[in-house]
């Protein structure tokens, strides 16, 4: 095993730690009041042995029973108060740690659902919730039972070790003889179960996240009869896992018993010394007894410390992982200006762009569409034109060329200025669990009325009514749902949202011809208030736009009105007369 | 519980067995020394002649002090590894249940819910198996150790003992009744909190897109809090249940004073003795202190064995039972006859008296309005539900009485919504599949050459969880090809040319066709009167019953509701 640096170590751990306060900083007061409790508790814990000793040397021995009624009294009183105090500090402690454990769930979940997209491409959300989740208890269950109370055991462990030298330095010092090597020893063990308890985070997460994502495509599994290979990978996870926390048991185990051994050997040399100090007069059984005693109550707070030892490295890998989350900064940062009412011009100049380090996915796009127009985007699929979409949302940054909106580059506008302004329907039709209205609203303050006349300019009335009205149940993914219904809502909550400008990224793609008709017809009234960029395959959706737009591979190949281009007798006209030669003809 | 117990932890008897000597040979060894430590104590008092005593008797502790650290963690390796082993066996065997398990039944739990039961749930049962059953036969034994001891050292103060302990432990009794209420109700807050997050991380693009992150983060706070108070209200408890028993054994100490110190002072006992007693006390405080905690474990892992059961006692919905027949491997016949089905939930019926006849290896086209009820046929005919019985015959043959592996083998649907794992492209159309050859003729047939050709990775390229990083288009012809690939005899294909060009779909319709002359009963579900064309006969659907039905060439040459689609659908040419 080669040695790990030794202030590299523990610098990053005290950084660990030290991430942590910001969200212990408002309850501080909860945990100091538990700790003024803690050396109350430990008083208590140490003056036990001291009555006893008394009782033996001053009462019993001497045969005084006035006086071992006197300690028995007493002893009786110190020890209702330690009860007390312990209740009180671990209540108070607990309640502490719990509510920093809310924060920073509440943090995690908060920091995350504002990073971009781009970061979220690459997270399995089932290694996202293992850390809000799974890592958060962790951490909570050792906030409660274990760090905080450390600082009791040291008190206990110094109040002892005071105790003991006023009774007897040297045979005190005698029985320090134990403490470097178990010291040194705790270290070692300490520093392996760090490295092991990380990996076996690392196991979890990978098991956790191929679990959830099965779990997402249960129906695929069966529907492809792929149980047996599905189970099999799953096992592998679970096995690893399984694995990884194996390996930390030898240790977690010799953690525990060294200590418990040592006690015993302690108490061998405390015999033995005390022999000699019995004889020659120093030492007295009482004491020798309260020794006993004190020996095991040293013990005690080292056992459970080194017991926490390793519950502490556990979640120290989790609180790793947490802070490693939460220091993620991918996110898109927008301006600060805020346009109060938007009039939805949208301008790109000479707009390329890429996924992260991927290839370009768009060349030197340009494209004006003016408040009132509708521009129709096509071109074959993978030609970028929901990409164009993603970058009038902000969905995505790092484009190069300038997109302009209401003539501000978008840059400079806050993000949700942005978003408030450009709605998009789009292509993924994301739904939530709960009702047909809160999936309207997404939260935000839409009244009935507007609803359902968002719901009726989609001619969706049908739909909501079948559902059982706004109240009606969606389900996870609207699973519920018809993939004709849910792109329904998913287009009444744009409309209800009434945006200055709207993508309708093949918002209708899923829906009957028919129907298609009668919500275009419905739809261009309010449309031709606002700013429209329309993405779709079928060209008879699309010949009414001011302009069209054809894509290929990223390029604009072509721009013009129907007519226009019809009469340029290029790409698109090709399309379009293959599109409806082949129709008519077959 | 018990039986849950056997049945999981049964299998590693021999753990636990060794497990328990390791545990006997520890108390043994930490009742003993006190003993010792008694006599050496007591031969002190024999001033210089006592010394060899007081020797060897040191001698004698070390040793056994030393050999205290080897059995202790023998004993804890030997319970705790089997604790991970049942945890495993138990996840898998859940996770096999979930995937035997059909929609039918899946549907009453959310996906958080499953997964929250797989890791939590899962886990609290580990902690009994492992840590629970050590600490269990670590009490038994250590009592009754130490009990022995204290008995033969003085029987009626060792009876005086068991009042605090006996008192304490009812009083623990109550408690944890109350405890266990609260932890159920956390766990149920838990795997609520867990979903939240889920869907919110599934519809990420929809939160940021509308805006809408603080009312998400406004709605987890909500929850957060509610499991907040929740857990406040357990810690209370916890917190006077954790010291009582500790509390029972100071008192203890207490009691020896009043009764064992009058009797050293009268000399029936002597100081040496004293002392093993309060040593003997303080031997059974670890124990004592964490049977509290144990028994909270105890009822925890309660609540997460019915959780657990609730999903593995049920057995898969089969009608068929164990011997169901083995699906025809030729391409047969599919009558419906009279199917009408309701989906849960729902007043009106999703299908109503749907007859309809497709001869083997022939094609049937279905068009319908929006939620007229295809997928729902689709989802039938595949068994994602069950049909009534009665009304879906294969081959003449009643679908429920089918096997239903075989019969998953045999059809193969591509859904409407494509769901990809985060695997690469090629992993997603193969799932499992060794042959690359079948591969190629996949993706041809499926269209995306081109779109493979032009990622960088090719098909090796990630496609992200649930597919985000491929076009709606890619990801929709990945779904296909992974159809495409099997060997089947029915082939449904839900609306899968929605989110495709022209040209692309031209591509696709030709290269089914080429597929339908190879022998497989087909129902292919379009908007497109043009992908309909080719299909040997067409169902019009709406609101669940058939309007109309005939060759595609009859229904384009009456009225209706086909000639419309397509008189709509050929409108461009017009402007
Ligand atoms: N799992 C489900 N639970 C409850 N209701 C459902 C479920 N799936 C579908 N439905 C309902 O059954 C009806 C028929 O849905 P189905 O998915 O069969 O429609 P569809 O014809 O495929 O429509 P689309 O063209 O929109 O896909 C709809 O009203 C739908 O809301
Ligand atoms: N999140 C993403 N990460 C990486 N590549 C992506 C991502 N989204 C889309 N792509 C790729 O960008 C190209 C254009 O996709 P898109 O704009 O969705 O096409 P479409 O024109 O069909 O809407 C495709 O090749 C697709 O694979
Ligand atoms: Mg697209
Ligand atoms: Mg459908």
């Amino acid at each position: 095993m080669s040695p790990t640096p030794v202030d590299a170590d523990t610098r990053s751990l005290r950084a660990t730690w030290a991430g942590l306060w910001p969200y212990l900083r408002q309850d501080l007061w909860l945990y100091g009041l538990a700790l003024l409790l803690a050396p109350a508790t430990a008083a208590s814990t140490m003056i036990q042995p001291w009555i006893l000793q008394r009782a033996i040397d001053h009462a019993i021995v001497p045969k005084d029973l006035t006086a071992l009624g006197v300690e028995a009294t007493t002893f009786l009183a110190v020890v209702i108060g330690g009860f007390v105090f312990q209740v009180g500090h671990t209540l108070l402690l607990s309640l502490a740690a719990m509510r920093t454990i809310t924060r920073l769930r509440h943090a995690i979940f908060q920091h995350t659902i504002t990073r971009s997209q781009a970061w979220f491409d690459h997270q399995p959300t089932g290694r996202l919730l293992t850390r809000a989740t799974n890592d958060v208890e962790t951490l909570g269950e050792t906030l409660t039972a274990g760090a905080i109370t450390i600082v009791l055991d040291a008190l206990q462990v110094v109040g002892v070790l005071g105790a003991m030298f006023w009774f007897d330095a040297k045979l005190t010092l005698t029985l320090l003889l134990v403490a470097p090597p178990l010291g040194l020893f705790l270290e070692f063990v300490r520093r392996r179960l760090r490295g092991l308890f990380d990996a076996v985070r690392n196991a979890l997460a990978e098991m956790n996240s191929y679990m959830s994502e099965r779990l997402a495509g249960v129906e695929i599994v069966q529907l492809y009869a792929d149980e047996a290979r599905t189970l099999g990978q799953f096992e592998a996870r679970n096995k690893a896992h399984a694995e990884a926390n194996i390996r930390t048991n030898v240790y977690d185990a010799l953690l525990y018993a060294t200590v418990d051994g040592v006690t015993s050997v302690t108490l061998a040399l405390m015999l033995w010394y005390g022999s000699g100090g019995i004889l020659s007069g120093v030492l007295t059984a009482g004491m020798l007894a309260a020794f006993m005693d004190y020996v095991g109550k040293l013990f005690r707070p080292v056992q459970e410390f080194s017991s926490k030892v390793a519950v502490i490295q556990r979640a120290v890998a989790s609180l790793e992982k947490i802070l490693g989350l939460l220091e993620v900064q991918d996110a898109v940062v927008g301006g600060d200006v805020t346009l109060a009412h938007p009039t939805g011009h949208v301008k790109l100049e000479h707009v390329s762009f890429a996924y992260g380090d991927g290839p370009t996915i768009l060349h030197d796009v340009s494209l004006e569409i003016r408040p009132g127009e509708v521009v129709a985007l096509c071109g074959r699929t993978g030609s970028g034109k929901t990409t164009i979409g993603k970058l009038l949302t902000r969905m995505y940054d790092g484009h190069d060329g300038t997109i302009l909106l209401d003539g501000a580059p978008i840059e400079t506008l806050a993000t949700g200025a942005v978003r408030r302004m450009v709605g998009s329907v789009q292509q993924d039709v994301q739904l939530f669990p709960g009702t047909v209205r809160s999936n309207l609203t997404l939260g935000h303050e839409i009244g009935d009325d507007k609803l359902m006349a968002a719901v009726r300019m989609v001619r969706a009335e049908d739909v909501v009514a079948r559902l059982g009205g706004l109240d009606g149940r969606v389900d996870e993914g609207g699973k519920n749902l018809s993939g004709g219904e849910a792109q329904l809502l998913s287009f009444a909550r744009t409309m209800a949202h009434d945006p200055a400008v709207v993508v309708l990224d093949e918002a209708t793609a899923s829906v009957d011809s028919l129907t298609e008709a009668r919500i275009q017809e419905a739809t261009s009234a309010i449309l031709s208030t606002k700013t429209t960029l329309v993405i779709a395959h079928r060209l008879s959706t699309i010949v009414g736009a001011t302009r069209i737009v054809l894509l290929d591979q990223g390029r604009v190949l072509e721009t013009g009105s129907h007519h226009a281009l019809m009469a340029q007798n290029g790409s698109y006209a090709a399309l379009f007369r293959e599109q409806f030669h082949e129709l008519a003809t077959d | 519980m018990l039986s849950f117990s056997r049945r999981t932890m049964g299998p590693y008897w021999h753990w636990y067995a060794g497990g328990t000597l390791a545990l006997l040979a520890t108390n043994f060894l930490s009742v003993t020394i006190p003993l010792h430590l008694a006599t050496g104590v007591d031969a002190l008092a024999k001033g210089a002649a006592g010394a060899p005593i007081v020797a060897h008797e040191a001698a004698i502790v070390a040793v056994m002090g030393v050999s205290v650290i080897a059995v202790r963690t023998l004993s804890r390796v030997l319970y705790f590894t089997p604790g991970r082993y049942v945890e495993q066996n138990l996840r898998r065997d859940l996770f096999e249940a979930i995937l035997r398990h059909q929609p039918s039944f899946l549907v009453r739990y959310s996906t958080g819910d499953l997964y929250s039961r797989l890791s939590s749930d899962v886990g609290t049962v580990r902690l009994l198996a492992g840590f629970g059953t050590l600490q269990l036969a670590n009490a038994g034994i250590a009592f009754a150790m130490a009990g022995a001891q204290m008995l033969r050292l003085s029987a009626p103060v060792a009876w005086w003992l068991l009042i605090p302990v006996a008192v304490a432990l009812l009083i623990v009794q109550v408690l944890i009744q109350r405890m266990y209420k609260l932890m159920r109700r956390g766990q149920e807050e838990l795997a609520a909190l867990s979903g939240h997050v889920m869907s919110t991380y599934k519809g990420i693009a929809a939160v940021q897109g509308f805006v809408a992150e603080d009312a998400f983060v406004a709605e987890f706070d909500k929850q957060n809090d509610q499991y907040l108070r929740t857990t406040v209200e357990r810690t209370q408890v916890r917190a006077a249940l954790g010291p009582m028993l500790s509390l029972a054994s100071d008192l203890n100490v207490w009691v020896l004073l009043l009764l064992a110190g009058p009797r050293v002072i009268d000399g029936t006992m002597t100081v040496g003795q004293l002392v093993a007693f309060t040593t003997l006390v303080a031997f059974v405080t670890g124990p004592l202190r964490t049977s509290s905690f144990l028994w909270s474990i105890v009822k925890q892992a309660q609540a997460s064995i019915e959780r657990v059961e609730a999903i593995l006692s049920l057995p898969p919905d089969r009608p068929e039972g164990a011997n169901g027949q083995p699906s025809p491997s030729h391409a047969p016949q599919i009558e419906l006859r009279n199917l009408t089905f309701t989906w849960p939930g729902r007043d009106a019926p999703a299908l109503k008296n749907v007859s309809v006849t497709v001869p083997a290896g022939k094609s049937l086209g279905i068009l319908g309005a929006t939620g007229a009820g295809k997928s729902t046929l689709a989802s039938l005919l595949t068994r994602s539900w069950n049909p009534p019985r009665g009304t879906l015959f294969i081959d003449g043959v009643d679908v429920l009485d089918l096997d239903l592996d075989s019969w998953r083998r045999a059809v193969t649907l591509v859904p409407q919504r494509p769901f990809l794992f985060g695997e690469s492209i090629a992993d997603n159309i193969l799932l499992g599949r060794e042959d690359h050859g079948a591969l190629e003729q996949a993706t041809r047939l499926a269209a995306l050459g081109p779109d493979l050709a032009a990622l960088p990775q090719g098909k090796d390229t990630i496609v992200g969880e649930h597919g985000v990083r491929l076009s709606g288009g890619q990801r929709q012809r990945t779904a296909l090809a992974r159809g495409l690939i099997r060997d089947h005899s029915v082939l449904i294909l839900d609306d899968v040319l929605s989110a495709v060009d022209h040209a692309t779909e031209v591509e696709l319709l030709e290269n089914l066709r080429a597929l339908g002359e190879r022998g497989v009963t087909t129902v292919l579900i379009a908007h497109r009167v043009s992908a309909l064309l080719h299909t040997d006969q067409v169902i019009v659907l709406d609101e669940g019953q058939v309007i109309d039905a005939g060759t595609p060439a009859e229904l384009l040459g009456r009225p209706g509701r086909f000639r419309d689609t397509w008189d709509q659908q050929q409108a461009g040419e017009a402007s």
